[in-house]
């Protein structure tokens, strides 16, 4: 039962960005309600089928780097190397024993790129550059025929998904005890999620955000242009800034794990964690952040 | 030549991956400082590729020097906060373990334990695996400091007549990775 909340958190969380874009996308006031649907399928789909592609990705890398080092005959290394096979052994043996601890190092960098890259990204005027470069062959060009739409619809989704390499490897260095049943089932939560959130963030926009003209009793007063505008940066800036800060924290908290081997939740994580986002705005500074949150809009 | 001297070079002890990374650091370390130094003395307008690289990252380092302290104070509090609660968590138990003994003069030798339980605990930080996220972290602060002080002593340095500051910059980086490699050992004794 804890896992299954763990991953609604997990799918809440990764669901923000999608959320920032869907109410930032002028279609979302625009279009019809099954290009909504549309629009929160491939969102879902992206996410889904990226976390579990790099879920399983990491998963193989791991193990089978942790076999690999296991398969290594260290009598054979003493006959047939002659200089520093004591060293090669201990080294060997350093890495067998530091595997898990390296990883998380590695995840530690990958969360911190991909996020410090991603907050000033603008997926709404989007450029396959943006995507990891495995990706970019499949967005190198644009299909005749595909106008605009499935091409364009396809390529904001994927780079709103591009996190899921980060939170892949961050669960797995995360939990090490977890199924594939148990990762499937995430994938499905996470896909339901970002389904659901996104679907669910483009009626609330329609709803709050379109500009209405005045009564017709002339009674009251529509809200101005000003102030909703106002309204929908400050909420994209927010949710540009809540993603980070919460897969921080379970960065931090990994990282507490790694220093002393236990679990802990500590609102100091927290605060570290807002330390983080303040790092990232320091390095780009926040008129770039609200520079790329207004392209959007 | 410090950082050779000060190390155990007992040929009985099994060689450690820190020691070795130390040696090498240091040894680089000066390399680069007495390169450094040559290069800026005799010809200060020719730089090598290697040396503009070098100069470019160490450029980068400085500016982001903010970022980089914010992250390390980030990370500092997750190293830090676990090691209290770890204590804390250990001196709770300790205290069930009192309050569930039932002979009175074991009860007392046993609070008298309790009460000398460290309020910090380091010993699970130097055991295991983890004590190299700790060296890690030691070795991204000198990094940081030694791309702040390049960045502004050797970057800065674009006359000649700034070459006793390049000096002075080599053998801070050359003592400061020293330095490093000492506590390493320490740590790892």
């Amino acid at each position: 039962m804890s896992n299954i909340i763990f991953y609604l958190v997990i799918g809440l969380i990764v669901s923000l960005d999608a959320m920032a874009l869907t109410i930032g996308k002028k279609s979302t006031y625009t279009d019809s309600l099954s290009a909504l649907i549309n629009w929160a399928g491939l969102n879902a789909a992206w996410h889904g089928g990226l976390l579990i592609f790099y879920t399983f990705f990491f998963h193989v890398l791991l193990e089978y780097s942790r076999e690999l080092l296991h398969a290594i005959d260290f009598s054979w290394i003493r006959v047939n190397i002659p200089f520093f096979a004591e060293q090669i052994i201990w080294l060997i043996a350093k890495l067998k024993i530091h595997l898990l601890s390296i990883f998380a190092a590695v995840t530690i960098i990958l969360v911190w790129i991909t996020y410090s890259s991603k907050i000033v990204d603008r997926p709404l005027t989007p450029k396959a550059a943006s995507l990891p470069r495995w990706m970019q062959p499949l967005f190198k060009r644009q299909p005749a025929g595909l106008v605009n739409n499935t091409f364009i619809l396809n390529l904001q989704a994927a780079i709103v998904a591009v996190d899921m390499l980060a939170l892949a490897a961050l669960i797995k260095a995360t939990d090490q005890t977890a199924s594939h049943v148990d990762r499937i089932i995430m994938t499905g939560i996470v896909v339901a999620s970002v389904f659901t959130l996104t679907l669910g963030t483009s009626l609330v926009a329609r709803r709050k955000f379109v500009e209405k003209s005045m009564p017709p009793d002339g009674v009251g007063e529509a809200p101005s242009e000003h102030s909703r505008k106002f309204a929908k940066l400050w909420l994209m800036v927010t949710l540009r800034l809540v993603e980070p800060l919460l897969i921080f924290y379970f960065l931090l908290q990994l990282l507490a794990h790694m220093v002393v081997g236990i679990h802990i939740d500590s609102p100091a994580l927290l605060l570290a964690a807002v330390l983080m986002v303040v790092a990232i705005i320091q390095m780009h500074g926040l008129a770039r952040v609200v520079d790329a949150v207004r392209s959007d809009g | 030549m410090t950082a050779f001297t000060s190390m155990p070079m007992d040929p009985t002890i099994a060689p450690s991956l820190e020691g070795l990374i130390s040696r090498l650091a240091s040894a680089l370390a000066l390399i680069a400082g007495v390169w450094s130094f040559l290069h800026y003395w005799f010809d200060p307008q020719k730089r090598s590729k290697i040396h503009r690289y070098l100069e470019a990252f160490f450029l980068a380092l400085g500016r982001q020097w903010q970022t980089i302290a914010l992250l390390l104070l980030a990370f500092s509090i997750a190293t830090i906060v676990p090691i209290y609660e770890n204590a804390s968590l250990k001196r709770q138990m300790m205290d069930q373990i009192c309050r569930e003994t039932d002979s009175e003069p074991l009860k007392l030798a046993c609070k008298e334990a309790a009460s000398k339980l460290p309020k910090y605990d380091l010993s699970q930080l130097l055991e295991g695996g983890y004590v190299d996220v700790f060296q890690l972290g030691l070795w991204l602060l000198t990094l940081f400091f030694v791309g702040v002080f390049a960045n502004i002593l050797i970057v800065n340095a674009k006359t000649t007549d700034t070459r006793g500051r390049v000096v002075l910059v080599s053998i801070i980086m050359s003592f400061a990775l020293w330095g490093i490699g000492v506590l390493q050992d320490f740590l790892g004794r």
